[in-house]
């Protein structure tokens, strides 16, 4: 049986390697684009543009630090407005972590009003995480079987304030969690 | 507020029921074995990867834990089939899904898994990419088949039946 003490540490460990593994991700695709730049500048040719990458679903929970029991596949859902060979790019790094891009996650439904807070701000890469309370929602909103375990604690830990009231605002039926 | 304090009171009833759930032993082992696969991560500390023989029973019973087992179960069995303990006769819903996924048409949804939320993970699981294939025969005429030919060199494509492959994701996207 773990003690709290080490339960607590495991869950913080896995945070860090988390945060660490997404802002590195970041970095490491706003320094590709920074040589990938200073080489089109010498060659005359055009340069990739800034972009922004906003990252949702279980991965976007992990990285808040949500003390929540997530279990999560390998994927990673995010809107971004990247150029074609900067998303490739961004592919490669994520594959090289045993991660993918889920190709169909700009067909995802996030709420209009969602909080996005900025995790990595570099000279091209702008990366940042949707608020739990939104990501919350749309899980219970869009795919309520799939993750009735996760709102069921959600629930039982007291959820916030705005995560009632954005769930009364898109007639989300709470009861069915509990 | 008195709504939402019943909600978690009666949230919380629950929760409890789902903790002994994954306290389980089958849970335990089958998240382990998919933690340990690199198909599944948990935030639990109880959760620790497994590599010795997990039954598919135990994986289908932890599905109702974690609906994310359910979602990668039939690709599993159709593209890592040993890595669960697979009885000599799949269960029925769980064989038909197996089945539509081999013959490419008529899947059914399973165990409230749609099937566009299973199908995502035929490709992702075992060989990247590679899911299964039909044979399908077709006549051609000589003309057509020159055009195969052809385009098999100039394209390049790794077989002609790469080129058929190519020719009709272009007319599936200009229709």
């Amino acid at each position: 049986m773990a003690s709290h003490a080490s339960i607590g540490w495991y869950v913080y460990t896995k945070y860090c390697i988390c945060i660490y593994m997404l802002v590195r991700l970041f970095r490491a695709l706003d320094e590709w684009i920074v040589v990938q730049n200073a080489e089109a500048t010498t060659q005359g040719l055009p340069h990739h543009k800034p972009c922004s990458i906003r990252v949702f679903g279980q991965l976007a929970l992990w990285e808040a630090g949500v003390e929540l029991t997530l279990a999560a596949t390998q994927d990673l859902d995010a809107y971004a407005d990247y150029e074609w060979a900067v998303q490739k790019r961004f592919e490669e790094l994520l594959r090289a972590r045993g991660k993918f891009l889920d190709p169909l996650a700009h067909e995802a439904w996030m709420p209009e009003e969602t909080v996005y807070r900025t995790v990595y701000s570099g000279s091209y890469v702008t990366g940042a995480i949707a608020e739990p309370d939104f990501v919350l929602l749309s899980k219970a909103l869009k795919a309520p079987a799939k993750n009735a375990p996760l709102l069921t604690e959600y629930l039982a830990s007291g959820p916030s304030e705005r995560f009632i009231a954005l769930a009364k605002s898109y007639g989300v039926d709470l009861e069915q969690f509990v | 507020m008195k709504k939402s304090e019943s909600l978690q009171q009666r949230a919380r009833r629950k929760l409890r029921q789902l903790e002994r759930s994954r306290r389980d032993g089958r849970f335990l082992r089958a998240m382990g074995k998919l933690v340990g696969a690199g198909l599944l991560e948990s935030s639990s500390p109880d959760v620790k990867p497994y590599d010795k023989s997990v039954l598919l029973a135990d994986a289908l019973w932890a599905g109702q834990v974690e609906p994310r087992i359910l979602e990668l179960l039939p690709a599993i069995v159709v593209k890592r089939p040993r890595l669960f303990v697979l009885p000599a006769v799949l269960p029925d819903d769980l064989n038909a899904v197996v089945r539509s996924i081999r013959n490419g048409r008529d899947h059914p949804s399973f165990r409230g898994v749609e099937p566009d939320s299973y199908l995502s993970w035929v490709e992702r699981i075992g060989t990247r990419g590679k899911v299964p294939t039909t044979l399908r025969s077709f006549r051609l005429r000589p003309d057509d088949l020159a055009r195969l030919h052809h385009l098999k060199r100039t394209l390049p494509a790794s077989s002609e039946t790469e080129v058929l492959r190519i020719a009709l994701r272009h007319l599936a996207a200009s229709v």
